[in-house]
């Protein structure tokens, strides 16, 4: 096994899901406490219609779904409705024009599929460069506004009478999702990307009393399902996100029984 | 010889003792001495519980401060007949040298009336300028949404270190002016200075917010990170860790600091935010509503708190309530919004 790590597809798709165990969560972190999950649903079909629109067009994948999702991203923010019945909205629009266009320009329905499934092992080194630069920019940025997001977390109008630029950082994290969810379907597809976005932290939620244990967790509880995912598929030959989601899924339901046996001793 | 009944010590103008041990003097004038003495309690991590001072002159401010800072026994060389009455009437051992009926200045003609020890305290803060507070004037404003006027002040003005209760129907505009003055809305017309100053020109932080606690969150956050959010980026960590503990203590909650705020009671949460506040440093509270959703016995802790804090830093303090009892165990000064104006 170990000897397949030496093939660039192989290493190439290790160094990427490494990176994402560690950044994914902390995303999913901010998508959870920002009550942003329609906005990723919203996200993730807009993630389907960029690969349906860069198949048909016959274009590189990743800029187009990174465009597609910074569009539908800045439209919910723009129009004045609620975040919820804006993520609707564009989920309903963005996945029916991308029934649209995989039906009139005859993409094939392998390809359709790689935007559900994932396809860790076909990314390049500019998938990889853009996935660094986007793991280095999370941890960056909450290690040096770490407090501002915590008040923001915690109250969006007391984190305004503190002096902290809610809108901006709150636009500033809305970004980073898109470009997290659209990277994620690169790896593990739209359907599966929750395995690593979400799931973390849900783990880590019930073992953390603190916000920066919240996050150091989910990354870390990422890195361990990314990883363990990762050597199990090349051990058994599986495909990667399904069984990143099973191993997942897994340790969230060990944790949850866990911490109820835990919580009925103290009671 | 208890120590306090000797002499001063040369140059000094107050020497204060616990268990006839020197424990603080001072040699300034005025009431600057008992001020500097109540710092010095505060910020002390020992607790001094048998106190006895030596002051050049007691008049009732005087004896109004000693008596809030549990000093158990004074001796003055100069006391005026009413300051050892008041201090007679609160059990307060008082020897002096020298009396007179009452001494010859601006404060003691102040209190002349007064023998409420906390009146007195809270005016005597306020007039050497020794509360964090900062005053507030409302002129002339109209207060609204998208140009439509909600509600009208015509003058409202709080001096710094008071506390105002604002009551009101609902519906009537309180929320709006809450949002007024945390600058998330723009006022329609009028101005609300601070300190003289516009409220957009503050300093972001002047200003500490209570909400009302509603429900529990699935989501942790520790009790420090609830109260470090309102420490400045540029403080260095050891000075932050100070403003943090100094915080919770005084809010008797510093045994919950690494807990996570969503899982204590509405009580502690208030407290909590109210040690966020003194961390921020905020010189103007504003309380919406604070006691909603509180038990009985967390509404009491409460206003033990709130009248401490008015004998500490003693910010301005804006409350908003519908509560009766809590108006009423605060005594404070009361403004109704009333429905007149639309």
């Amino acid at each position: 096994m170990l000897n397949l790590l030496s093939l660039a597809p192989i290493y190439k798709a290790f160094i990427a899901i490494i990176l994402s165990g560690i950044s994914f969560p902390l995303c999913g972190v901010m998508v959870l406490r920002l009550d942003l999950v329609p906005l990723r649903y919203a996200l993730m079909h807009g993630v389907i219609l960029g690969g349906a629109l860069a198949l048909a067009m016959n274009m590189p994948t990743l800029p187009i779904i990174i465009l597609v999702n910074l569009i539908v991203v800045l439209l919910i923010i723009k129009i004045p409705t609620s975040n919820s019945f804006s993520s609707a909205a564009a989920m309903v629009f963005t996945m029916g024009l991308a029934s649209l266009l995989i039906h009139t320009f005859n993409v094939p329905a392998k390809d359709s599929l790689q935007l559900l499934w994932g396809s860790p092992f076909a990314l390049s080194y500019v998938d990889l460069a853009v996935l660094t630069a986007l793991t280095l920019t999370i941890i960056l940025y909450l290690i040096f506004n770490f407090n501002k997001i915590v008040a923001i977390f915690f109250d969006k109008s007391i984190a305004k009478s503190l002096g902290i630029k809610v809108e901006l950082n709150y636009n500033f994290m809305v970004i980073i999702i898109a470009l997290c969810v659209a990277l994620a379907m690169r790896l593990i597809g739209a359907l599966l990307i929750d395995a690593l976005l979400i799931l973390p932290v849900l783990i880590a939620t019930r073992l953390s009393k603190s916000t920066k244990t919240l996050f150091i967790l989910s990354s870390l509880f990422g890195l361990l399902l990314s990883l363990s995912g990762f050597l199990t598929t090349l051990y058994f030959n599986l495909p990667l996100s399904a069984t990143i989601a099973i191993i997942a899924v897994g340790i969230y339901i060990i944790v949850s029984v866990f911490n109820s046996i835990k919580t009925r001793k103290k009671s | 010889m208890d120590k306090f009944l000797k002499p001063l010590i040369e140059g000094t103008t107050l020497n204060v003792f616990n268990d006839n041990d020197l424990i603080f003097k001072s040699s300034s004038s005025w009431l600057y001495p008992l001020f500097e003495l109540e710092n010095f309690l505060n910020n002390s991590s020992t607790k001094y519980n048998n106190l006895s001072a030596h002051d050049t002159t007691g008049g009732k401010a005087a004896a109004a401060i000693m008596i809030k800072l549990k000093v158990k026994r004074v001796n003055f060389n100069l006391v005026s007949l009413k300051a050892k009455n008041l201090l007679d009437n609160n059990n307060i051992e008082a020897v002096y040298s020298k009396h007179i009926e009452k001494l010859l200045c601006k404060t003691e003609d102040l209190f002349e009336n007064e023998n409420s020890v906390d009146t007195i305290y809270e005016k005597i803060k306020i007039r050497a300028k020794q509360s964090v507070g900062l005053p507030l004037k409302i002129d002339n404003l109209i207060i609204g949404y998208n140009n439509k006027p909600i509600y009208k002040f015509d003058l409202l003005e709080i001096k710094g270190g008071e506390a105002l209760i604002i009551e009101g129907d609902n519906g009537i505009g309180k929320t709006s002016l809450i949002k007024t003055l945390l600058r998330e809305i723009k006022p329609i017309q009028g101005t609300i200075l601070i300190d003289n100053k516009e409220i957009h020109k503050l300093n972001s932080k002047t200003i500490g917010y209570i909400k009302q606690e509603k429900e529990n969150q699935d989501f942790p956050i520790s009790v420090k990170e609830v109260v470090s959010m309102a420490i400045d980026k540029k403080v260095s960590k050891t000075e932050k860790n100070y403003l943090i503990d100094t915080s919770l203590r005084k809010c008797k909650v510093i045994n919950l600091i690494d807990r996570n705020y969503y899982s204590l009671s509405g009580g502690e949460k208030q407290k909590v935010s109210l040690a966020r506040c003194l961390c921020q440093k905020a010189k103007i509270l504003i309380l919406d509503e604070p006691t909603s959703f509180l038990d009985i016995e967390s509404k009491k802790q409460l206003i033990t708190l709130l009248k401490a804090l008015r004998t500490g830093e003693m910010p301005t303090i804006i409350l908003i309530t519908h509560d009766t009892e809590l108006k009423e165990k605060l005594n404070w000064n009361t403004y109704k919004m009333e429905r007149k104006n639309a």
